[in-house]
C-alpha cells in the first residue's frame, strides 16, 4: 500500500545491539557477498528515506533524511555516505554499526573515488531501491568512466524475502506494536473524529516503540483510506483504515473497517479473510486464495487496493518479487499481509487484512483484523 | 495569485517556450511537490500533471482509489485515475507527443523504472524545471493564511515542547510527541529537526540520546498546513544559561532582527544575507559567517517550491510583495556551540510582516 512520505523519519532509528546483534549483520553480509558474482569489484548500495531496505539489511541505516549510500568491498568492509553536513554525522553514526560514516555530497564522485581506492578492478553491483530517482543512475554511470554498474537487484532481493530467526522475532514484534495502535484507533473511533482516531493510533505505535507509523483513513463515509492531508474531516461511520507500524526496521501492516452498524460489505470480507486464513499454508496459491475470497464475497467486486492478496512485508512495506507477475505461492518463512476487500461502490467498501507467516499445514497468525 | 492563476501562468510559459504540452511529476524525495504546488493535490502514489494549451488541466493519479481525494483538492482539474501512469499516458497520447513541443518538469526525480517506462512514452522533450519555478513563484493568498496558520501551530509546538521535555528524555520520543502534538493542531507533515549536546555542531534529525542537565536543544519546528510550510527555529538550555550563552544568543537574535528589518521589496535576497553576516562580523565571527560553518541564512518556504530560494549573499532574486520565508542566523560560535533562531516572514508592500507572534528567545526547563 502506497502511503504518505514524511518530510523527515523523526522516530528512533539508532542501531541497538541487544534488537539486532552485530552477529545478524556478519551473516548477513556473508551471504550478500556469497551471492555476488565473482568478478564484481564491490558493491553499492543505495536507499533513501521512502526505502532504505537493502541498505537497513547490510547496515541498519535507514537515511532519516534523503538517502545515503553503502560500499561494499569484496572482503566485507563497508562504508557509509549520509546526506547531511560533516557536523550533522554525529546522529547519523548512531543510525548503524558500521563505523566509516561520511557526508554525502556527491553520490557518483564517492563511488567512483572509493571505486579507484578500494575496490578492486571490473565492474561494480548496484543494488538499489525502486525509488531511486531515475537522474541518478546516468550520473553514477558517467562518474565511473569505462567502468560498468550491474544491477544485481533480482539476485540480493531474495535475501529481504527470506527472514531469519532475528528477522521473523521482529517482524512479530512490530505485529505487537500494530496491535496496539489498531486498538488505539478502534477506542477512539466511536466518540472521536476520523484524524483523532489516526493520532491516538500513531500515538500507541509510538509508546509501544514504533520507529514511524503511518495511517491513511476514509476521507469520507465508507471511502477507501487515503492521506489525512486536511486538518479534520469529522467523524465517519464507517472508518476504513490502514495502519502501518516499522519496529527495529521492520514492518507490519493492517487495513481495519470500523463501524457500529451491522454492514453486509464488512460482514462479507470478514468472511473473505476467514477463508482465506482457512486454506493459507506453505504453499497455498495466490488464485486459491483469491477463489476462497471470491467465493466468500459472493458477487461482491474485491476491492482494488486487495486485488494483491498477499504482499510480501519485512524492511519493505511491499517486497519486490522475484517475477514481474508478483506472488504465485506462499513461501514458508517469509511474512505476508493477506489482504481482503469488498467494494460495492464508492461510499460502500470494506478492507481487513492479517500478518502470517506460513508453514507446513498452516501459517502463524501475526496480527489479524478479525481479532 | 490562486491556483488557477498558477495554471494559468503555467500555460502562458508554455507559450513563451512554444511548447505544447508539458508534463509535470512531484518530487517526492526533495520535499518539493510541483504538482501539488499547481494544482493542490499531494499523492500518495505517482501522479502527473498533463498540461495541454487550450484544454482543461489534467491530473493523473495512481492508485486507481486515489480519486476521491484527487477531486477533492484539485479544484477546477479534470483528474483521472490508473493503476499505471506510463499506460495512461499512452492512452491519453496515442500518436506520440508532439516532437520538439513538449516539455517536462522532475521526471528525472521519478523512480528509475517509472520514468523510463514514461519517457519510452514521451520521447524527446524540454526540461523547465527552473522555469516553471520562476512562473509559480508568488504565493496564493490562501498559502500566505496556511503559512501564518502552520507558525501558530510551531509556536504552539514549542510551548508545549517547553512543557514536557525534561532530563532523561530520549531526543526522539520527545520529537514524536511533539510531531504528534502539531498533528493534532491540524499539521499534515512537519520538516521537524531536534537535537542536543552541550556543545553543538548542527541541528539534526533527532536520536535516541537522552537529554542531560547542561544539554543546549536545538528545535527547528517546521509543521506545514494543507501544505504550507512554516518554520520557526528555538534554542532551549537545561538548566539554567551561562551568562556567556544568554549574551551570544541575544548577539545572534540581533543579527536575525537586522536580517528581518532589511527586508523589503525590490531589494536582493543576498542582502538579508548580508546584514545579518554584518552584526556578527562585527563582534568578530566573520570566519564563522562562511562555509563550512554557515552556507544560508534561511530558506523559501512552501511545499510545492523553494522560492524564492535561500537566504544567502550570493541570492539575487529581488523580493517581491507576499514572497514568505525564514529569516534564521543559525549561528555556530566556538565559545557556546551552534545556536538556533528563525522567524518566517512575509515581504509586505513597504517592508516585512514577521508571521510569529514571538521572536526566539533563550528558553531553559529544569536540570
Amino acid at each position: 500500500m502506497r502511503v504518505t512520505q514524511p518530510a523527515v523519519l523523526v522516530g528512533n532509528y539508532d542501531w541497538s545491539e541487544d534488537l539486532l546483534p552485530r552477529a545478524e549483520y556478519d551473516a548477513r553480509l556473508k551471504q550478500v557477498l556469497g551471492k555476488l558474482d565473482g568478478g564484481l569489484a564491490g558493491l553499492v548500495i543505495y536507499g533513501n528515506k521512502i526505502d532504505n531496505a537493502a541498505l537497513a539489511y547490510v547496515s541498519n541505516f535507514a537515511p532519516k533524511i534523503e538517502s545515503a549510500i553503502a560500499l561494499l568491498t569484496k572482503d566485507g568492509k563497508l562504508r557509509i555516505h549520509a546526506a547531511g553536513s560533516p557536523q550533522m554525522m554525529v546522529n547519523a553514526k548512531r543510525l548503524t554499526w558500521v563505523e566509516d560514516v561520511r557526508p554525502q555530497r556527491d553520490i557518483p564522485k564517492h563511488i567512483a573515488d572509493w571505486a579507484d581506492e578500494a575496490a578492486g578492478q571490473g565492474p561494480l553491483g548496484f543494488w538499489a531501491t525502486d525509488t531511486i530517482p531515475a537522474d541518478l543512475l546516468p550520473r553514477i554511470e558517467a562518474g565511473l568512466g569505462g567502468r560498468k554498474l550491474v544491477d544485481v537487484g533480482a539476485s540480493l532481493n531474495a535475501l529481504l524475502r527470506e527472514k531469519s530467526p532475528v528477522a521473523l522475532k521482529l517482524s512479530r514484534a512490530a505485529c505487537g506494536v500494530l496491535g496496539k495502535a489498531v486498538a488505539a484507533m478502534k477506542d477512539r473511533f466511536n466518540g472521536e473524529s476520523g484524524r483523532e482516531a489516526a493520532i491516538a493510533a500513531e500515538r500507541a505505535a509510538a509508546d509501544a516503540g514504533a520507529q514511524d507509523a503511518r495511517v491513511l483513513i476514509s476521507l469520507s463515509k465508507g471511502g477507501t483510506p487515503t492521506a489525512i492531508d486536511y486538518p479534520d474531516g469529522g467523524k465517519l461511520d464507517p472508518l476504513l483504515a490502514y495502519v502501518a507500524v516499522r519496529y527495529a526496521g521492520y514492518w507490519a501492516e493492517g487495513f481495519v473497517t470500523l463501524t457500529s452498524m451491522n454492514h453486509d460489505t464488512v460482514t462479507k470480507t470478514q468472511a473473505a479473510l476467514r477463508a482465506m486464513l482457512a486454506i493459507a499454508k506453505a504453499g497455498t496459491s495466490v488464485a486459491a486464495l483469491r477463489d476462497a475470497a471470491q467465493t466468500a464475497l459472493g458477487g461482491l467486486a474485491i476491492h482494488p487496493a486487495a486485488r494483491q492478496l498477499a504482499v510480501g512485508i519485512g524492511l519493505m512495506l511491499e517486497e519486490t518479487e522475484a517475477e514481474p507477475d508478483g506472488i504465485a505461492k506462499l513461501e514458508a518463512g517469509r511474512v505476508y499481509s493477506l489482504r481482503a476487500g469488498a467494494s460495492r461502490s464508492p461510499s460502500d467498501n470494506a478492507l481487513l487484512s492479517a500478518m502470517v507467516v506460513p508453514k507446513e499445514g498452516g501459517v502463524d497468525v501475526l496480527w489479524s483484523a478479525l481479532d | 495569485m490562486d491556483h488557477s492563476g498558477r495554471t494559468q501562468a503555467a500555460l502562458l510559459l508554455m507559450e513563451r517556450e512554444g511548447v505544447d504540452v508539458m508534463l509535470v511529476a512531484p518530487n517526492e524525495l526533495n520535499r518539493v511537490d510541483t504538482v501539488f504546488h499547481l494544482s493542490g493535490y499531494r499523492g500518495v502514489g505517482e501522479c502527473l500533471a498533463v498540461l495541454r494549451r487550450g484544454e482543461k488541466p489534467l491530473l493523473i493519479v495512481t492508485p486507481e482509489w486515489e480519486i476521491e481525494r484527487a477531486e477533492a483538492r484539485a479544484r477546477g482539474w479534470e483528474v483521472r485515475s490508473a493503476g499505471d501512469l506510463a499506460q495512461a499516458l499512452s492512452t491519453l497520447f496515442p500518436k506520440a507527443l508532439p516532437a520538439g513541443r513538449t516539455a517536462t518538469v522532475n521526471l528525472g526525480r521519478l523512480p528509475a523504472a517509472l520514468s523510463k517506462k514514461l519517457a519510452g512514452a514521451i520521447g524527446e522533450a524540454k526540461k523547465l524545471e527552473k522555469q516553471l519555478e520562476t512562473a509559480l513563484m508568488p504565493k496564493t493568498a490562501e498559502e500566505i493564511e496556511n503559512a501564518r496558520e502552520a507558525t501558530a501551530i510551531a509556536e504552539r509546538g514549542f510551548e508545549r515542547m517547553l512543557q514536557v521535555a525534561k532530563v532523561g528524555m530520549a531526543e526522539c520520543d520527545l520529537a514524536v510527541q511533539m510531531k504528534l502534538y502539531m498533528e493534532a493542531l491540524g499539521a499534515d507533515d512537519n520538516f521537524w529537526l531536534m537535537t542536543a549536546s552541550p556543545h553543538n555542531r548542527a541541528v539534526q534529525p533527532s536520536s535516541g540520546r537522552k537529554l542531560e542537565p547542561g544539554d543546549i536543544i536545538l528545535a527547528e519546528m517546521t509543521p506545514t498546513y494543507k501544505g504550507q510550510l512554516a518554520q520557526i527555529c528555538r534554542t532551549v538550555v537545561v538548566g539554567p544559561p551561562s551568562n556567556i550563552l544568554s549574551e551570544k544568543y541575544a548577539l545572534v537574535v540581533r543579527a536575525m532582527q537586522a536580517g528581518i528589518q532589511t527586508i523589503k521589496p525590490g531589494i536582493p535576497m543576498g542582502d538579508v544575507a548580508k546584514a545579518i553576516d554584518k552584526v556578527l562580523s562585527a563582534e568578530g565571527y566573520a570566519e564563522f559567517c562562511v562555509p563550512p560553518h554557515i552556507r544560508r541564512r534561511g530558506h523559501g518556504l512552501g511545499h510545492g517550491s523553494n522560492a524564492p530560494g535561500d537566504v544567502a549573499p550570493a541570492n539575487e532574486t529581488i523580493l517581491q510583495e507576499d514572497m514568505v520565508f525564514v529569516v534564521h542566523p543559525n549561528q555556530y560560535l566556538p565559545e557556546t556551540g551552534y545556536l538556533l533562531c528563525g522567524e518566517p516572514v512575509r515581504v509586505t508592500a513597504t517592508g516585512v510582516e514577521q508571521l510569529s507572534k514571538k521572536t526566539a528567545w533563550l528558553a531553559s526547563i529544569p536540570a
